[in-house]
């Protein structure tokens, strides 16, 4: 076997290592690659199938509700393609995007968990192992291909898409998913055989984490967005033309702006972007193939150096003078385990991202002159989303990393005489010092974010570090229910799930207590409203008035019953808190035992 | 007087029998040595008797307090040392053995007292501000042994106390189990798979298999009943081990 296959073949091992996964190793890649191909020729076929009936059914339906349009037979030939430079702009992101992500992120595990000195060992040459990585990388081809081409199922539905078309398009989706997938191993292989040291390698971290968190929120506006952003640098928006090209034939864009439309280029066009994405593509392998050439595996063990650590500073000293001992020292002690690890630093300081991206998003869309009212309402429900899911988030970048590679400490920590009580309630109080300056400022970067639709930052405040300490005690007692030692597992996230879960029924208690007479009563009513649609009628009228009917009237204008709520909410919160943390700890005291 | 009284302690996992039936005694001040394969049962035994798990059925009394209603009394006079050993590598050594004595709310002019002492006598003052991330595994084994004596405690459990030590550090583990031994009235319970340490320092010895204890006496007891020369010979004779001599040919 070949020195690089047997490299790819073990990373393909470790990549399905699970009790499940592993049993997919041989069907996977298969079946994979059998759905593309099953979803390439359909997607001309019921595109050809469906075309001609969903134009005719719009149109139909345009005439019995709109009546008064200028030129009902104009507008059957003229659809909104705008939306083909969306999906193109989020399928773009993922196939550019994600395998960079991927491909760093495990390198990144991998640096520190796998001691190099087997492959060191061997007869293998650098060439053999990033061949192997990008190989073993390139089992995101298919997925991605696969997630793109079930995106462009709305695409054939709206559009007459032909097996050119179809085939333009995966190529375009290919190029960047190639392109993203050597970058990365180019960049892996930087890490592997440099060695950085923590301070780089916790930068890169927090680096694929802001990426992460962009990419994510960003897809979400993209998708919100009427009209596309010229961001003409960048291969996803290629991607995203050479789809409208492929969709629409045409390198102009039509946007519907109520009755009347309005046509833009796409900058740049399908086949300019068709030549800037090949030459993106040829160029990264080129100069990885030179890079290649420079990579050498000797020398380059990591040098053990004694870290001294100085003298305490006033931040624990603080810590230690305002909390009880020994809860104090515990807390301190697991202060300083967390934050001495740069990685966790960065990881929890990455979520200041949601609030960046939903502000700059929030600018951007501000500016989007086309459908301004429903902008707002996207604006609000979708910042307010933001707001929340950050507000759980927070504490879930600590919770989970105090837990991992812990389970021999636990044995240590249950053999003390009050047992694992003190380390919940440690854990508890390290989250919330960490957490409560970053809520702080996340809470006015969203206020800045929606202040033009309304609100005080003191409620952005409170209602952030409600969220915050809701949550943290809710995760911690999650954690301490369920632990997860292992960096890598599915714990993490039905665990992430529960709390976001548990956390999202309080914090809507709280919203429907409606004792906030604030705009994320909207979060609320908004998907509510628009999943009472979906149900037969009279429910549907009946739901969609009884909330309105909340939203409007039932916010108590007394300034007692507004107290009295307040009150309310904070206790709910207190009990749940309560008993999420008593049950953890229950649980955590038996963890097997 | 008995430290560790256990009375049929049964402890089943799922479909695996832990320990089976456990009764055994260990006397005040004594150094009594667990011995067994890997897998018997050994530091099941040992989390049983320091109430980190619950028996399936059975009963046991550590330093006079029972197990399950007594439990916060039985970890306040027992120190432990684990088979897997876990550490806050970003801690130093100093501010581990803080942690740990904090858990056992020793008060702190003694914590101070008693951490700059068990440094000191591992030999790893001058290191007690580094992060453990940047010890070896013996100085690691050190600070855990530090920490297993940090608060003091009647009844000492040592799961492979000597793993990873180097000859003189090992050298300096038993000497402080004689010492403490002989000197203060602890009583020590050493899980080990070094015979000849077992030999040396513990006054009896108990063999566990597959979660059944086998025998107890002292050396020189067992020694006799079993015609052996040393501890190694019995030890294979109660388990029935026996070492297959067949050489690959390609070897």
């Amino acid at each position: 076997m070949p020195s690089w296959l047997a490299v790819a073949k073990n990373e393909y091992r470790l990549m399905l290592s699970g009790r499940v996964t592993r049993r997919l190793r041989r069907i996977l890649p298969v079946m994979l690659v059998s759905l593309v191909v099953v979803i390439a020729v359909a997607l001309p076929l019921v595109s050809r199938f469906l075309f001609l009936e969903l134009r005719v059914r719009e149109y139909l339906e345009d005439m019995l509700t709109l009546p008064l349009r200028p030129d009902p037979v104009l507008s059957l030939f003229i659809v909104d393609t705008s939306i083909v430079l969306r999906m193109g702009a989020i399928s773009g992101t993922l196939a550019f995007v994600i395998p960079i992500l991927v491909a760093i992120g495990r390198q990144l595990e991998e640096v520190e968990v796998v001691s190099k000195d087997v492959v060191l060992s061997s007869p293998l040459k650098p060439v053999h192992v990033i061949i192997g990585e990008f190989m073993v990388n390139l089992i995101m081809l298919p997925v991605i291909l696969l997630v793109s081409t079930i995106m462009l199922v709305p695409v054939a539905l709206t559009f007459y898409l032909t097996f050119q078309a179809v085939a333009l398009i995966l190529t375009a989706i290919t190029l960047a998913c190639l392109t993203g997938i050597w970058v990365a191993v180019i960049a892996s292989t930087y890490l592997f055989t440099r060695e950085p040291t923590g301070k780089i390698k916790s930068a890169l971290k927090a680096l694929l984490g802001a990426l992460g968190v962009s990419m994510g929120i960003g897809i979400l506006f993209l998708s919100m967005s009427v009209t596309p952003p010229n961001l003409w640098f960048l291969p996803s928006l290629w991607v995203a033309s050479i789809i409208h090209f492929a969709a629409t034939q045409s390198n102009i864009t039509i946007i519907k702006i109520g009755f009347t439309y309005l046509l833009m280029p796409v900058q740049p066009d399908g086949w300019t972007s068709f030549i800037l994405l090949a030459s993106l593509f040829v160029l990264s392998f080129l100069m990885g193939a030179v890079c290649l050439s420079k990579v050498n595996f000797t020398g380059i063990e990591k040098k053990e150096e004694a870290l001294i650590v100085k003298k305490e500073n006033f931040f624990y000293r603080a810590i230690r003078r305002s909390l009880p001992s020994p809860l104090s020292v515990v807390t301190v002690s697991q202060l300083k385990e967390f934050t001495r690890r740069t990685d966790n630093i960065a990881r929890f300081l990455s979520v200041i991202m949601f609030p960046v991206i939903v502000l700059l998003m929030s600018k951007m869309m501000q500016f989007d002159f086309t459908k301004v009212g429903e902008t707002l309402v996207s604006l609000a429900s979708l910042s307010g989303f933001y707001f929340v899911l950050a507000g759980v988030i927070l504490p879930m970048m600590i919770i989970p990393y105090i837990f991992i590679d812990t389970k021999d400490i636990l044995w240590t920590i249950k053999k003390t005489p009050r047992g694992v009580k003190l380390l919940v309630y440690s854990m508890l109080a390290e989250t919330i010092i960490l957490c409560v300056p970053m809520s702080i400022v996340m809470a006015l970067l969203f206020y800045l974010a929606m202040w033009s639709i309304g609100g005080n930052p003191a409620v952005f405040l409170a209602v952030m570090l409600f969220m915050v300490f809701v949550s943290t005690a809710i995760a911690t007692g999650v954690y301490a229910s369920r632990p997860v030692f292992k960096e890598k597992g599915l714990g993490h996230f039905v665990n992430f799930v529960i709390t976001l879960i548990a956390t999202g029924l309080v914090v809507s208690a709280t919203f429907i207590l409606l004792v906030i007479p604030w705009i994320p009563n909207l979060l609320v009513a908004e998907p509510l409203i628009k999943a009472a649609s979906w149900l037969p009628q009279p429910t549907s009228t009946l739901v969609s008035q009884a909330v309105a009917f909340l939203l409007i009237n039932a916010a108590p204008k007394d300034p007692f019953i507004q107290i009295a709520g307040a009150v309310a909410s904070f206790m709910l919160g207190v009990v749940v808190a309560y008993t999420s943390i008593k049950r953890g700890t229950r649980k955590l005291e038996l963890y097997e035992g | 007087m008995e430290a560790i009284k256990t009375v049929s302690l049964t402890k089943i996992y799922g479909s695996n029998v832990g320990v089976e039936n456990l009764n055994l005694e260990v006397f005040s001040g004594e150094t009594f040595g667990f011995l067994g394969p890997n897998g018997s049962g050994k530091t099941t035994t040992v989390r049983l008797l320091n109430c980190i798990i619950r028996p399936t059925s059975g009963r046991a009394k550590v330093g006079g307090y029972d197990i399950l209603s007594e439990s916060e009394k039985v970890k306040r006079i027992t120190g432990l040392l684990p088979e897997t050993p876990g550490i806050y590598e970003r801690l130093t050594a100093h501010e581990f053995l803080e942690f740990i004595g904090s858990l056992y709310d020793v008060p702190q002019p003694i914590l101070k007292r008693r951490i700059n002492d068990l440094l000191d006598f591992f030999e790893l003052g001058d290191r007690g501000d580094e992060l453990l991330e940047g010890f070896s595994k013996g100085m690691k084994q050190k600070v855990l042994l530090a920490s297993a004596l940090i608060h003091d405690p009647e009844i000492v459990f040592l799961d492979e106390p000597t793993s990873g030590l180097d000859p003189v550090s090992s050298r300096m583990v038993k000497d402080l189990i004689k010492m403490l031994s002989s000197e203060t009235n602890k009583t020590f319970f050493i899980c080990t798979h070094i015979l000849p340490l077992a030999e040396e320092v513990c006054e009896r010895i108990g063999i566990i298999d597959r979660g059944q204890l086998k025998e107890v006496g002292s050396p020189e007891e067992l020694k006799e009943k079993y015609g052996a020369k040393n501890l190694e010979e019995v030890f294979l004779q109660v388990t029935g081990k026996n070492v297959t001599k067949d050489m690959i040919e390609w070897v």
